[in-house]
């Protein structure tokens, strides 16, 4: 670090300022909602439960975690989370860097041929119909197969992929590399930042995915985790719904958790594992690439 | 390149994977047309020697997409009881409307299917031949199942084809004088505690004078509960017009929207009356219902109206903070005031497929879910191991069954299986054996629901103008629906009286513009209908 | 006379079409890298788009899409005709706009500002807590919002008492003509780190001997954040503006709903809540089809014209 100027030094302090306001910011809702989660139901309908819980239990959690179903849940989102993104990433990149190619011909026809399809979409019964012909329905693949590409996340990648130089994929063609030979060793790498981006947008997608699981699947052990929570919570609202009978029937159940508590108990259930992960996708964001050790 | 490798062997691994799931799912439809094989089989033994309890599997969808069970006659107390008396096994599959959509389209759905009556799927599988008749099934396999007949009157087609049966539906034939009483939401609780604290007694609310003055005493004095200041009343419009009397048929016999009647601009004059006197928070109109609930379990609202906005959490803090039936406020012109109940038509309708092999079976089903006492058995969980009739002949709920559900209710939950399967629930029966209360709260819970149900009137005739999902109607209503939602907290708010009016004789000019006419068309009709099908003549209480 | 002209002509085309043909074989390799990627949106898009065709009829499930009658344009008369529909195209214009003024910039300040912060256990502590809200729902979140503001117990007008600057407690979501700012005002904090990633990951593509020769050019640390790192991620930044002015008209419906009241309705109801109610709530899916299909070919048009512009004017642009 040089010494820095009277400028940088005023800038250095601002920023840090504006990020910590950010991150107060950013930071209170998931704390009210983690707090929440911990809070007695009942007692927290009274409101002004938000640095700490009032009336502290787990009982939201042990009502998560406590149909053994939950587990197959999990199982099977994790699946088709790893399986689906691995898959649609290298699937999306290999395409987007053949569309990323300035000698490919036919460019401009299938671009439009691709754009159109972000515009307009058949809706659920042809889809339906396409599913079960393709013998989609209640099969673990239609979780990973329709989700295998996706136009943003091209358009995305292309992007990327233009401003990779020319002269890398030039000087290794001089090489006698061929075009997945380029991708592979080149431009995977070399991209490494923007394929971390899109695992994390399409892990995330799969990860909260609930649609495809409740519209294309009816065996209960292909239910994802989002669904599943869903439908423990709205067993809740009902059970709530029924007021006083409820309470009666079961008067533990009634004090210890509400719909409202529930559902933050639930949201935490599901983003603390992408917390966990996200560290490990961070570093491919942070660290800045230097192209002249790939050339090497 | 130890990294290129690493990558290629785990892209290896991955697509092993695929296949192998690939392969799993592969085995499962084969294992799936195995079983159909066998059950095709066995029906051909079975075609001369009926077995009324063959062990069977149906598949039935429910068009619920919150709802999911897992059929286990093992472990779970009710499945056990139902596949023990029919033989049946339940393979229950859900999603929402859109999804039974797409199964019509693909012309095949499952043996049951239970969809919300007024959704447009099930007008559309009862036309398209997709249903069977429950009648003809009725006749030809379980001719001594007797459904209501106002079931079949309510549910029937124009060819007197009835198709489902229905749940939470009050049949008129099934209700006894004088005990079983209908439910309603319309009601107004003050805090007991406040009004003894301030000298205030429930008469005081039967007048619109009276109300105002008792809620200034409670303003002028000044109360803080919890650090709050006490907010003298959550009041809405929709209870105040059932409270004045609205009519919903005209004298001529017509349908009629409430919120045109004079009735409705009384409430609205009293509810902007009440806003100008700082007894109405302007809140009031924009708080959600969760953010009412939360402030009445904070304990800063003293009289409110509508008993969705729930007060358990304030009752579980402070055991003298409760809440007891006051008013109706009477109306200037003194009419008689009915309650809308709780709908009365039901809400869920079952229907049989076209291509199930077991139609026979899954009558029998029907009829066996169909008894009183297996809808008691259903909501609590098997009778003698989950409850029993005592002395007066209400539910007493076992021993056991309490002690289960205060260790651990969700495992209770799943022991017993109670309301799990309320798909042809009749609520009737529950209601009419209630459990005797067995503290406080509950008491007092009975007390308020005695007093509102005794004003809930039977409105069916009145159910038959809701409108059916998917017609343009339906999309007028929520339109109208809408601009009232504006409208009625503008009038509430409004500066003085004569704007209240001035804003409530505007109304009407611009709901013909969203095409009110074509909706008051639709909903008049079916009301002539039903009340040509029903016998009468008129069918609000005053007018008949 | 005529037939040798014309069998001339075709025989010229079947010529052009060849070399073409043969050109796109000869480059094989590539054209394999593209062609699974067309097949799929083939099967899964284009197969089950004849479902648009609900929109110019009146759907009936068991009839099926092909069988359903025809109603030519009604659905969309009825759409363009509403009374309401001034009012919800003026909101959803009106959010989109203020979405494309602040929330548009908002993550890319946010990516250059956390660039700049040198402790990088900072840096990642600030980067991962700024994607929390994303997780969190609208209810719970528009809760929170509507807990700050509320006029009995928020915060905010806690502080204003305090400090003296109002007499008495403001409803503000109450009072319509708030109601867009506070509701862009949430949606930028909710997606200010999530949306901030795709740039962040544009950041670290950026060349690192770029910035050692800004460094020998003597450029500071705000020179280098104008003039290397802003035209490094401009393609992106494009690419996603182009974006964003194509989707001008759908601005969602969950956020919206949690914020909406009756006293603020006039301005906050837009296509996609009004859409929502009378359309997809009542099981109206003609409709609906109609009101999107609608809406997308207006999103094609301002796509087509967003990128006409943009390589006009940067020489970026989608195609």
């Amino acid at each position: 670090m040089s010494v820095k100027s009277r400028g940088e030094m005023v800038f250095s302090i601002f920023n840090t300022v504006v990020m910590l306001i950010i991150m107060f910011l950013t930071v209170a809702p998931f704390w009210f909602s983690l707090v929440g989660s911990l809070n007695e139901g009942l007692d927290y309908m009274r409101g002004g439960v938000y640095f700490w819980p009032r009336e502290f239990t787990w009982g939201n959690y042990i009502a998560v975690y406590s149909d053994p179903s939950i587990y197959s849940a999990y199982f099977v989102t994790a699946a088709r989370t790893i399986l689906g993104t691995v898959l649609h990433v290298l699937f999306t990149a290999l395409v987007a860097y053949g569309i990323s190619r300035p000698n490919l011909k036919g460019k401009s026809v299938y671009m439009i041929y691709i754009m159109l399809t972000m515009f307009f979409a058949g809706g659920l019964v042809p889809t339906y119909l396409l599913y079960r012909d393709l013998g989609l329905l209640d099969n673990f693949l239609v979780f990973i197969i329709p989700s295998m590409f996706s136009v943003w996340d091209l358009m995305i990648l292309l992007s990327f992929f233009r401003s990779i130089p020319e002269s890398i994929i030039e000087s290794a063609k001089i090489d006698g590399a061929g075009e997945y030979r380029i991708f592979l060793r080149f431009i995977i790498p070399l991209a490494m930042p923007a394929l971390a981006a899109i695992s994390l947008f399409n892990g995330v997608g799969h990860w909260n995915s609930y649609f495809d699981s409740l519209m294309f699947t009816t065996s209960e052990s292909l239910q994802t985790i989002q669904l599943f929570l869903m439908r423990v919570v709205t067993d809740a609202t009902f059970a709530q719904g029924m007021g006083a009978q409820a309470a009666q029937l079961v008067p533990q159940q009634a004090k210890k958790i509400s719909p409202e508590t529930l559902k933050l108990a639930m949201m935490i259930a599901t983003t603390a594992p992408i917390l966990l992960i996200y560290p490990f996708l961070q570093r491919f964001f942070v660290k800045g690439i230097m192209i002249g050790s790939i050339k090497g | 390149m130890r990294k290129m490798r690493n990558l290629m062997i785990m892209l290896l691994i991955l697509a092993l994977f695929t296949m192998l799931m690939a392969a799993c799912s592969g085995g499962n439809d084969n294992s799936d047309s195995m079983v159909g094989k066998n059950e095709t089989k066995q029906e051909e033994e079975t075609a001369g020697n009926v077995d009324t309890k063959k062990p069977i599997k149906i598949k039935w969808f429910v068009a619920a997409d919150w709802y999911s069970k897992q059929w286990d006659a093992e472990n779970v107390l009710v499945d056990k009881m139902v596949t023990d008396a029919t033989g049946i096994t339940v393979e229950f599959s859900t999603g929402n409307e859109e999804k039974l959509s797409a199964m019509i389209a693909s012309g095949s759905i499952p043996d049951v299917v239970t969809v919300w009556n007024i959704a447009p799927q099930r007008k559309i599988m009862e036309k398209s031949g997709l249903v069977v008749p429950l009648d003809e099934l009725i006749a030809k396999y379980t001719p001594d199942f007797k459904v209501p007949q106002s079931i079949k009157e309510w549910y029937g087609d124009e060819n007197g084809h009835f198709y489902g049966l229905p749940n939470f539906f009050y049949a008129k034939e099934q209700m006894q004088e004088g005990i079983d009483t209908l439910a309603t939401h319309i009601d107004m609780v003050a805090r007991k505690d406040i009004m003894e604290q301030v000298g205030i007694r429930a008469e005081d609310f039967k007048t619109k004078q009276g109300t105002i003055d008792a809620l200034k005493k409670v303003k002028e004095a000044g109360i803080k509960y919890n650090g709050f200041n006490i907010i003298p009343s959550y009041f809405d419009h929709h209870n105040l017009t059932e409270f004045f009397g609205a009519s919903p048929e005209s004298k001529d016999g017509n349908w009629q929207d409430t919120i045109r009647t004079p009735e409705s601009l009384e409430a609205f004059k009293y509810l902007n009356q009440l806003y100008r006197e700082g007894l109405l928070p302007q809140d009031s109109l924009t708080l959600t219902d969760e953010q009412k609930v939360e402030k009445v379990a904070a304990g800063s609202v003293f009289a409110k109206t509508g008993s969705l906005l729930k007060w358990e959490a304030l009752y579980a803090n402070d055991k003298n903070a409760v809440y007891v039936p006051v008013g109706p406020i009477k109306g200037d012109a003194g009419n008689e005031f009915n309650f809308t109940p709780s709908p009365l038509s039901g809400w869920m309708l079952s229907m049989i497929g076209r291509d199930s092999k077991y139609q026979d079976r899954i009558v029998q089903l029907f009829e066996y879910l169909s008894t009183d006492e297996m809808s008691l058995n259903i909501f609590y969980g098997p009778k003698g191991v989950a409850w029993d009739y005592d002395e007066d002949g209400r539910v007493k709920l076992s021993e056991q069954r309490i002690k289960d559900f205060e260790a651990d209710p969700d495992a209770a939950k799943r022991k017993y299986g109670n309301d799990t399967f309320g798909w042809l629930l009749n609520w009737v029966p529950i209601k009419r054996t209630w459990p005797a209360p067995s503290n406080e709260f509950e008491k007092l819970q009975v007390e308020h629901d005695k007093y509102f149900e005794q004003f809930a009137y039977d409105d069916l005739a009145f159910e038959a103008t809701t409108v059916q999902g998917g017609t343009t109607e339906a999309g007028i209503e929520a339109k109208v629906k809408d601009y009232r939602a504006k409208m009625t907290a503008k009038i509430i708010l409004a500066k003085n009286e004569a704007e209240v009016e001035k804003l409530f004789q505007e109304m009407p000019a611009q709901e013909d513009k969203l095409g009110y006419q074509q909706l008051f068309d639709y909903k008049n009709k079916a009301f002539q209908e039903v009340k040509t099908k029903l016998g009468i003549k008129f069918a609000w209480p005053s007018n008949q | 006379m005529n037939n040798t002209v014309k069998s001339t002509k075709g025989a010229e085309k079947i010529e052009i079409n060849s070399i073409r043909w043969f050109r796109i074989i000869s480059q094989f390799e590539l054209q394999s890298m593209v062609w699974p990627g067309l097949i799929f949106l083939f099967v899964f898009a284009y197969i089950p788009m004849y479902g648009i065709l609900i929109a110019f009829k009146d759907y009936d499930m068991f009839l099926g899409v092909t069988g359903s009658p025809w109603v030519g344009f009604d659905h969309f008369v009825e759409f363009f005709f509403d009374p309401n529909f001034f009012r919800v195209m003026r909101n959803t214009l009106a959010i989109n706009g203020l979405n494309l003024i602040i929330g548009f910039p908002a993550p890319i300040i946010f990516a250059l500002l956390l660039n700049e912060i040198s402790t990088m256990k900072f840096k990642r502590f600030v980067q991962t807590i700024s994607y929390l809200p994303h997780f969190v729902s609208w209810v719970v979140f528009g809760g929170l919002i509507l807990t700050i503001l509320s006029p009995s117990n928020g915060i905010l007008n806690y502080l204003l008492m305090q400090l003296g600057l109002i007499s008495e407690p403001i409803n503000f979501i109450g009072d319509a003509n708030n109601f867009w700012y506070i509701l862009v005002s949430g949606e930028v904090l909710k997606g200010l780190g999530w949306g901030a990633i795709i740039y962040i990951a544009a950041i670290s593509g950026v060349d690192q001997e770029m910035y050692e020769a800004a460094t020998i050019d003597g450029a500071g640390r705000l020179q280098k954040m104008w003039y290397v790192t802003l035209p490094s991620i401009m393609g992106t930044v494009v690419i996603m503006l182009i974006f964003a002015i194509s989707a001008i008209l759908n601005t969602g419906f969950e956020q919206i709903l949690v914020l909406q009241n009756p006293l603020n309705l006039d301005t906050s109801e837009t296509i996609d809540t009004y859409v929502y109610k009378t359309g997809i709530q009542q099981m109206r899916y003609s409709y609906s089809t109609a009101v999107g299909v609608a809406k997308s070919i207006v999103a094609v048009l301002l796509l087509l014209s967003a990128n006409y512009f943009s390589k006009k004017i940067t020489n970026q642009g989608l195609f």
